[in-house]
C-alpha cells in the first residue's frame, strides 16, 4: 500500500457569504502525478493556498506526511510550492535567489543549490539577474526552488501559464524526469487539459468549489471512453464502412476526416486496407480529447445530478 | 540557528536591493556637502558671561595694602551666606509667616466696617474714608508680597493676586471715592445707604469667595531634608571659594604683582571670573533648590500628571543638578561651562565630537528615511510582487519571519549608525583633534556625574538607533496592513513628518507627552552634556522621567509588534 502523502479532509473556505471551496476530500500517494482540473474559478487556487497554509480554512484538516498544516513548520518541511506564479526578486541573481529561498531550510547547503540548478538547465545561467530570465526560465527556477529541500509533495499551480508551446512541452518533459528521478508526488493544476491527460496518472475535477470527479489515466484511456484516433481521406463514408466491416470500429465523420479508436498496432493496418481500396489517406494522427471529454462530462453529470 | 540565518538573508537581500545603493548614494552626498557646509566657527570667550575682574582695582589693592587683593572677596562672600540664611530661615520667616491670616482678618474687618457703614448711616463719611484707606493699604501690601524678592513661604497663586485686586479695585470704583462725593451723597442720607446697599449685594458673594480662598492659602514648609541639603552645600560652596580665594592669592603674588605679562594677566583673570562664578552659580542653585520645593509643593496639589513633572521643575532640577555637582566636585566654572554645552558656548575650539555630533544628525535623518523607505516595502513590497506567497509556502513561521525582517532592518540601521559615528569621530580628530575634557551629564534632570566625551558619543549613537528603530517598527506595522507599496511609504512618511512636526512644533505643549513620538528621542534626559546641540536642537521635551518614558515607548513598541505579528498571522495571502 503506497504511503499517503496529502491528506484533505472536510475542507472547506468561506469568504464572507461566499463559499470558494466546501467540503473537499482527497488523498495523494507517494510518487504519483496528480492533475488538479478546474475552470476559472473552480476553486483550484484557494484548494493549493489552503493547502500550503497561505490562506486559512473555514474548517477542515489538512494534513502533510501526517502533519497537520496548523503546525506549519513540520507540515510545509515536506512540500515545495508554486502558488498561482514564481516569483523571485529580480534584482538577484538565480544563484542569489535560491540562497535567500535555502535560508528557511536547516538542511540545503550549496551543493544543493547548484544540483537543482543543474537539474532545471541554469547552472549555465545561474550568475545571471533573474530580471533577465524569460518566464520558462523563471518557471524552472521557480521549479529549482521548490525542490531544494527534497521534499515529499510538488505542488505547482498551472506551472505553465504564459508559456509558449515549446515552453509547455520543455516543463512536461521536465516534470516527467524530475517523478522519475526523485519519486516525488506532484500535485499540479492547470486548464491546459491535453497536457496533463499525457503527463499524470491520476486526476481530480473541481467545480463550484467541489470535488465533481476522480480517476485515473486507466479510466480515460478504455476502449469505451476515447476517441485517440483521426484519419483524413478522399472518400470518408466509404473508408468508415470499411473500418467498421474489417475492424468493428465505429467512427465519427467530420468532413474529410474520421475519427475513431484505434489501438496503435492496428493503424498501420488500416492503412493498408484503405489504401488497397483505392482511398487516398491524406493523414493520421492522435487525437487528445479524452480527457477534456471526460472533465466536461464529469461537470455536465454534476449539473444534471444537482438539477 | 534558522533564525539567525534566515536574518542573514534578509539583510543580504535588502542590501542588494538596487534603492539601497540609490539612498546610500544620496546619504554620502547629503554628508559630503553638509561637512562642507560645517563652520568651526570660534566660540564666544565664557569669560564675557562673568563682569567685574579688573585687573586694575587688584593692583590698587596690593599697593595700598589691602589684606585681599579681591576687593570684593568679602562683599561676594556676605551675599552668598545671605540666600544661604534665607533658605535656612525660610520656614521661620515672620514678615510673611501670618500672611494667611493677616489677609483674611483685613479682608473681614474691611467688609464688616462696610457693613457697619450701611447700618449706622451717621458714621458714613468717616467709614467709607476708612474703607477707603485701608483697600489702599491692602493693595500695596499684595503688591509688595508680589514683586517681593524674598522667598514666600506660602502657597499663594498669582492669580489668586489678580483676583484680589481686581475685586478691590472693583468696589472702590463703584464706591463714592473722593471728599466731594461723599459730601454731596451726605446731603441726601438715604441716597447714600440705597448705594452702598446696592454695592455691597452685588459683591457680596465675590467678597464671601475671596475669605474662603484666604482661608484655605496653606503654608509652605521646608522639610528636614531640605535644610540638610542646603547646610551641606553651603560648606561645599564656601569651601571651593576658600580654596579659590588662596589660588588667586597665590597666582597674584606669584606672577601679577611685579609682572604683568599678558599671558598670566588673562589666566588670572579666567581665574578670578571663576571665583565670581562660584558665587552667583551657588545662589541660582539656592534659589533654584528654594523654587524646586516651592514647585514639587504646588504640583502635588494642582497640577498633577501621571508621574510627569512640569517642565519648569525639570529644567531647574538640571541646572541645580550640573552646578551643584561642579561646586561639590570643584570644578571651575569656566571647565563646567565646557562640560555645560559642550558644542556652542563651550570656550574650547571645535573638536572631533562637534564635527561627529552635526554630521550624525543629517545621517540620522537620512537614514530614517531610507529605512523608512526600506521597512515599507519589506512587507508591502513583497506581498504585491507576489514574493510573500513564495515565503510563506516554506517551513517557517509568519512571526518568525516578522521577526528575521525586523531584525534584518534593526541590524542595518545599527550598524550604519555605528559606522557612520565613528567615520565621522576619525575624520573629525584628523581636522579638528580630539578632546579630552570630561563632560558633565545631568541625567533624567536630577543625577549629575562625569563622563568621558567618548561614551557620550557612544550613548548618542544608541539614541539615534532607538529612535530609528522606533520608526522601523511603526514602518513595518503600516506595511503590514498595505498590500500597495506605494500607501505603505506614503502613509510611513506621513506618520514620520506627523513625528517631526508635533516634537518640534508642539515640544511645549503637555499632551505632547501623550504621543509616543517624544519618547523615542531619548537624549533629551541627558542635559549638561552635548545632547541640547543634537539635531532639531529646539526641541524641549515637557518633563517626563526617563524610567517613565523608556517604559511608555517600550509598552507602545510592544503592542506595535503584537499588533503586527497578530495580523500578519492571520492575514490572507
Amino acid at each position: 500500500m503506497k504511503k499517503v502523502v496529502l491528506k484533505v479532509n472536510n475542507l472547506s473556505k468561506v469568504y464572507k457569504e461566499r463559499s470558494a471551496v466546501e467540503c473537499l476530500n482527497f488523498c495523494l500517494y507517494e510518487g504519483e502525478i496528480v492533475g488538479f482540473i478546474g475552470s476559472n474559478g473552480a476553486g483550484k487556487s484557494t484548494t493549493i493556498k489552503l493547502i500550503t497554509g497561505l490562506i486559512k480554512p473555514t474548517t477542515g484538516e489538512v494534513y502533510i506526511c501526517g502533519q497537520d498544516i496548523k503546525n506549519r513548520e513540520k507540515a510545509l518541511a515536506n512540500i515545495g510550492a508554486i502558488v498561482e506564479a514564481p516569483h523571485f526578486y529580480e534584482y538577484l541573481t538565480a544563484k542569489q535567489n535560491l540562497e535567500y529561498f535555502a535560508s528557511y531550510f536547516d538542511k540545503v547547503d550549496k551543493n544543493r543549490i547548484e544540483e537543482m540548478l543543474k537539474l532545471v538547465g541554469l547552472f549555465d545561467r545561474k550568475d545571471d539577474k533573474v530580471g533577465k530570465y524569460s518566464l520558462g526560465m523563471k518557471q524552472r527556477l521557480g521549479i529549482a526552488q521548490a525542490l531544494l529541500n527534497n521534499p515529499k509533495l510538488l505542488i505547482l499551480d498551472e506551472p505553465t501559464n504564459g508559456l509558449d508551446a515549446e515552453g509547455i512541452v520543455e516543463i512536461r518533459h521536465f516534470l516527467q524526469d524530475i517523478a522519475k528521478k526523485t519519486n516525488v508526488t506532484i500535485f499540479i493544476s492547470s486548464h491546459i487539459l491535453s497536457e496533463l491527460q499525457n503527463l499524470c496518472d491520476r486526476f481530480i475535477i473541481i467545480d463550484n468549489g467541489k470535488i465533481k470527479d476522480e480517476f485515473t489515466k486507466q479510466t480515460i484511456s478504455s476502449k469505451s471512453m476515447a476517441i485517440n484516433t483521426f484519419i483524413n481521406v478522399d472518400k470518408p463514408t466509404l473508408a468508415s464502412q470499411l473500418l467498421k466491416a474489417h475492424f468493428n470500429i465505429s467512427s465519427k465523420q467530420k468532413e474529410n476526416k474520421l475519427y475513431f479508436f484505434a489501438e496503435k498496432e492496428n493503424r498501420a493496418k488500416i492503412i493498408k486496407l484503405l489504401t488497397s481500396n483505392k482511398i487516398e489517406v491524406y493523414g493520421i494522427g492522435n487525437v487528445k480529447v479524452a480527457l477534456e471529454q471526460k472533465f466536461l462530462s464529469s461537470i455536465k453529470h454534476n449539473d444534471k445530478g444537482a438539477k | 540557528m534558522k533564525f539567525i540565518k534566515l536574518t542573514w538573508a534578509e539583510i543580504k537581500k535588502i542590501i542588494f536591493r538596487p534603492a539601497f545603493y540609490i539612498m546610500v548614494g544620496c546619504l554620502f552626498v547629503a554628508i559630503i556637502v553638509s561637512a562642507f557646509i560645517f563652520s568651526p566657527a570660534e566660540r564666544s570667550a565664557y569669560t564675557s558671561q562673568i563682569s567685574g575682574s579688573s585687573i586694575t582695582v587688584m593692583h590698587n589693592n596690593f599697593n595700598s595694602g589691602n589684606s585681599s587683593i579681591i576687593d570684593s572677596k568679602e562683599y561676594l562672600q556676605n551675599e552668598l551666606n545671605e540666600e544661604f540664611d534665607k533658605a535656612t530661615n525660610f520656614n521661620n520667616q515672620s514678615n510673611h509667616q501670618e500672611l494667611v491670616s493677616r489677609v483674611s482678618v483685613i479682608f473681614k474687618s474691611y467688609f464688616y466696617n462696610l457693613e457697619t457703614a450701611i447700618e449706622n448711616a451717621q458714621y458714613t463719611t468717616k467709614l467709607l474714608t476708612d474703607i477707603y484707606d485701608e483697600s489702599s493699604s491692602l493693595l500695596q501690601y499684595f503688591d509688595s508680597i508680589k514683586n517681593s524678592s524674598q522667598p514666600v513661604n506660602y502657597l499663594f497663586k498669582s492669580k489668586d493676586f489678580e483676583n484680589f485686586s481686581a475685586l478691590l479695585r472693583n468696589i472702590r470704583a463703584s464706591l463714592p471715592s473722593t471728599k466731594e462725593d461723599i459730601n454731596n451723597l451726605q446731603n441726601d442720607r438715604n441716597a447714600l445707604i440705597t448705594k452702598v446697599k446696592l454695592i455691597w449685594t452685588s459683591y457680596k458673594a465675590e467678597v464671601d469667595n475671596m475669605i474662603k480662598v484666604c482661608e484655605s492659602i496653606q503654608k509652605i514648609e521646608f522639610d528636614e531634608q531640605f535644610l540638610k541639603d542646603i547646610q551641606e552645600f553651603k560648606i561645599y560652596a564656601n569651601a571651593m571659594l576658600a580654596v579659590q580665594a588662596a589660588e588667586l592669592e597665590k597666582y597674584y603674588n606669584q606672577n601679577i604683582a611685579y609682572d604683568n605679562d599678558r599671558t598670566q594677566v588673562l589666566e588670572f583673570r579666567a581665574m578670578l571670573n571663576d571665583y565670581k562664578a562660584t558665587v552667583e552659580t551657588s545662589k541660582i542653585v539656592i534659589n533654584n533648590m528654594i523654587n524646586i520645593e516651592k514647585l514639587k509643593y504646588k504640583s502635588g496639589n494642582e497640577n498633577s500628571y501621571l508621574g510627569f513633572e512640569e517642565i519648569s521643575v525639570y529644567k531647574l532640577k538640571e541646572e541645580t543638578a550640573f552646578y551643584k555637582y561642579a561646586i561639590t566636585n570643584r570644578i571651575p566654572y569656566s571647565k563646567a561651562m565646557t562640560a555645560l554645552n559642550f558644542q556652542q558656548n563651550s570656550h574650547l575650539k571645535t573638536n572631533c565630537y562637534d564635527f561627529a555630533y552635526y554630521l550624525m544628525a543629517v545621517s540620522s535623518l537620512m537614514l530614517t528615511i531610507i529605512m523608512i523607505y526600506l521597512a515599507s516595502l519589506s512587507f508591502a513590497g513583497e506581498k504585491h510582487d507576489g514574493l510573500m506567497r513564495m515565503n510563506i509556502t516554506k517551513p517557517c513561521s509568519r512571526t518568525k519571519l516578522y521577526f528575521a525582517k525586523i531584525s534584518a532592518l534593526l541590524a542595518i540601521s545599527f550598524v550604519a549608525h555605528l559606522a557612520l559615528g565613528l567615520i565621522f569621530l576619525a575624520i573629525g580628530a584628523c581636522i579638528y583633534g580630539a578632546s579630552g575634557a570630561t563632560l558633565i551629564a545631568v541625567f533624567s534632570g536630577s543625577k549629575a556625574f562625569a563622563v568621558a566625551p567618548f561614551w557620550n558619543f557612544i550613548y548618542k549613537i544608541f539614541s539615534l538607533f532607538i529612535a530609528n528603530g522606533f520608526y522601523i517598527i511603526i514602518a513595518c506595522f503600516i506595511s503590514i496592513l498595505f498590500s500597495n507599496p506605494v500607501f505603505s511609504v506614503v502613509i510611513s512618511y506621513l506618520v514620520y513628518i506627523f513625528a517631526l512636526l508635533t516634537n518640534t512644533l508642539l515640544a511645549k505643549t503637555a499632551f505632547v507627552k501623550f504621543l509616543p513620538f517624544i519618547h523615542a528621542e531619548h537624549s533629551f534626559f541627558f542635559g549638561g552634556g552635548s545632547w541640547s546641540n543634537a539635531f532639531l536642537s529646539n526641541l524641549i521635551y515637557s518633563g517626563a522621567s526617563y524610567a517613565l518614558s523608556l517604559c511608555y515607548l517600550i509598552a507602545f513598541i510592544a503592542i506595535l509588534i503584537t499588533a503586527s505579528t497578530q495580523i500578519f498571522k492571520r492575514q490572507d495571502l
